[in-house]
């Protein structure tokens, strides 16, 4: 008898497309989504597994620093490492740029002493940062790690166990710096940090995008209904265009959204404001020669940031629109959204491995103007450099996307095409119960 | 008499099958015209080319002077359209839905209102009119829809089994309801039901369709009359089988 009852369970399943259809297109969009990523992360791993080119400004000047260079030089992980006794530091960003320095490592006056004192000896290190990615920026890390361990061994040999094992292990007091070369802005913090606010400004976004998912499915299952209930025929036939009946839909969906989503927006909006402003304003800024701006992403692009993610929520809107009116109910509504979203928000992967400013015009401004990979675009871009200068063009294409893609729903809006579309969908589902049975 | 609806070798096919095989009929000014059919006859797709949903395959159809396919919008004007399964919106009101109507059609809050009223009164509803219509009996809900058509005055109201699956009692609250608007207003009806006894004392004329094609058009007594049969299902049966 359960026997009996659990095929017939199986059966009904297996037998309806909406349910099986989504698991075919997941088992063919994963691997896409590990081959975007992949590309990310293959170029992530090549920058942090280069040797690295290192500056160093010798301050210090005495024997044992001497002597530490030359065991770091015959390190594998450094490429080249070249000795600079400047003390100006728009002279060392200077020398960094023209020479392509990965790492600026400031021996401080006093670091021969120090370490002979059986003290800690004070460096400053400078990450040359010219993109924030998932894998960048981990440079000064190694440096200090290959610096401690150059170190700790000639303290070690040098006092033998009459000294404390956390100045064998930690000999250097650093101070960490990163410098962003877009910008030509020093932030306090080592560039793990930015990385970490990286993180936070591509990562929020794909928050947002999933709070725009939601305005999706919305208006993707408000248009579905209309179907499921029989009240699609008669909306039709009222005296208004097609187009100001899928505009009411969109319209409506996006307000309720809006509104549910707004605290999430402004919150986000808030963090990433106060996030940035604790970072630059740490910086001790007499000690650099040229002064931080108060917020590291400044108001404007802020703005822009927020303007697009609340237009990518209508183009969401606009897909959820355009999903509801194929779906002759609910379910399938929920069906087809799922592995739309999902490719929908497959290019924001790209984006949040690669290094953005070096990918080719044509697809940087194809994912600027496309309203689902341009909030990830802005934000990412506003941490390290400035979002596109061609940003308000921008944000109007993405308007326009939206109102294009309601206007081409509003040509398929007639029951005889729908029909078609519903009858299409039957024929194949009765042609693969056949196939099936 | 002038035609509001003139349907002239209506053809209507989904791919390979032919659901109206070139019908062709007219509607009067003020009155009330039945289609009558078994399931499957066409009736419904027939309304849906004249309500401009679908589209005709082939021959013509105008409502009102105006043509379905070049002038829908024009169409969709003067006519107000009560499919045979039209559903409800569940989380909106009664009275929320009929203003909706209202202000969809009128653009002068006078009028608006007007329809209001009257819809209001049509419904029959009273204070379950300002509940969500999720709550409603299939009965209330058919009633609303029915109101819904007809507020609005339309020039010609397509009809679609307005009774169907109803008891007696709301079956026979709407028919009333339809026949004195008729009176009120002289409205054109044109509707469809399988229900002979009600088409019998609602329509002035009648069309019997099957298999996408008219059997008999006329007025009812002397359809009766001509086929020397008691009424109109008898008549059906004769034809149909």
């Amino acid at each position: 008898m359960l026997r009996e009852l659990i095929l017939k369970e199986v059966k009904d399943l297996i037998r309806d497309p909406r349910i099986w259809i989504p698991f075919i297109i997941s088992a063919l969009i994963l691997p896409l989504v590990g081959l975007v990523v992949s590309t990310g992360i293959k170029e992530g791993v090549a920058e942090v597994s280069a040797p690295i080119n290192l500056l160093v400004s010798d301050l210090d000047n005495g024997f044992l620093t001497k002597y530490v260079l030359d065991n770091l030089s015959k390190l594998e992980l450094i490429n080249n490492l070249t000795i600079a006794h400047v003390k100006d530091l728009a002279h060392l960003k200077a020398i960094a740029l023209e020479g392509g320095f990965d790492v600026i490592l400031i021996i401080n006056e006093g670091f021969t002493k120090s370490l002979l004192s059986g003290l800690k000896a004070n460096i400053t290190l400078i990450d040359v940062v010219k993109t924030v990615g998932m894998m960048s920026a981990l440079k000064s890390s190694i440096v200090t790690s290959l610096l401690n361990d150059v170190v700790g061994d000639i303290m070690l040999r040098y006092y033998g166990l009459n000294i404390s094992s956390s100045i064998i292990k930690w000999p250097t007091n650093a101070i960490i710096m990163t410098y962003l070369v877009p910008r030509n802005q020093l932030v306090a913090g080592s560039s793990s940090l930015l990385t970490q606010l990286g993180m936070t400004s591509f990562i929020m976004p794909l928050v947002l995008m999933i709070i725009t998912i939601s305005v999706l499915q919305m208006a993707a299952t408000s248009t579905a209904v209309e179907n499921e209930e029989r009240t699609l025929e008669v909306l039709l036939t009222l005296p208004m265009s097609r187009f100001d009946i899928l505009m009411s839909k969109l319209l409506g969906s996006f307000t309720v959204a809006l509104v549910g989503s707004s605290f999430n927006v402004f919150g986000f909006v808030i963090y990433f404001y106060i996030f940035s402003a604790t970072l630059t304003t740490s910086v001790p800024a007499s000690t650099l020669d040229f002064a931080p701006n108060i917020y590291l992403i400044d108001p404007t692009s802020i703005m822009y940031l927020t303007v697009s993610v609340v237009l990518a929520s209508l183009a969401m809107a606009s897909l959820g629109v355009t999903i509801g009116v194929l779906s002759n109910d609910v379910r399938i509504a929920s069906t087809i959204s799922g592995p739309i979203v999902m490719l929908v928000i497959l290019p924001s992967y790209y984006i949040m491995f690669v290094d953005t400013l070096k990918i080719g015009a044509p697809l940087r401004y194809l994912l600027y103007a496309l309203p689902f990979t341009q909030p990830m675009m802005i934000a990412k871009e506003s941490v390290i450099s400035r979002p596109d200068a061609l940003t308000p063009m921008w944000l109007a294409t993405s308007l326009l996307f939206s109102i294009m893609l309601l206007l081409l729903t509003s040509k398929m809006l007639t029951l005889d095409k729908l029909l078609r579309v519903q009858r299409a969908l039957s024929s194949i589902r009765r042609r693969k119960e056949t196939l099936m049975t | 008499m002038q035609a509001s609806v003139e349907v002239k070798d209506l053809v209507k096919s989904y791919g390979s099958f032919l659901a109206v095989k070139g019908i062709s009929f007219n509607v009067f000014d003020g009155e009330i015209y039945g289609l009558v059919g078994p399931n499957g006859a066409g009736k419904t797709t027939t309304f849906r080319v004249i309500a401009t949903l679908l589209m005709p395959t082939s021959g013509s159809v105008k409502v009102c002077g105006y043509d379905v396919v070049r002038e829908a919008n024009k169409v969709r004007k003067c006519i107000s359209y009560l499919p045979e399964e039209a559903g409800v919106y569940r989380n909106i009101t009664g009275y929320e839905f009929l203003k909706l109507i209202a202000k969809t059609y009128f653009k002068s809050s006078k009028d608006a209102e007007e329809a209001l009223e009257l819809g209001i009164k049509l419904s029959g509803l009273n204070e379950r009119l300002y509940d969500k219509m999720k709550s409603y009996s299939r009965g209330m809900k058919r009633r609303i829809q029915v109101a819904r058509t007809l507020m609005v005055r339309p020039r010609v109201a397509i009809l679609d089994e307005p009774t169907a699956g109803l008891d007696v009692s709301y079956s026979y609250s709407i028919r009333e309801l339809i026949k004195d608007f008729v009176k009120q207003y002289g409205i054109t009806v044109l509707l469809s039901s399988h229900n002979m006894h009600e088409v019998e004392g609602l329509c002035n004329r009648v069309a019997l369709i099957s298999s996408g094609q008219i059997l008999v058009e006329g007025y009812v007594s002397e359809l009766i009359k001509e086929h020397g049969v008691r009424n109109l299902e008898e008549l059906f049966i004769k034809l149909v089988r």
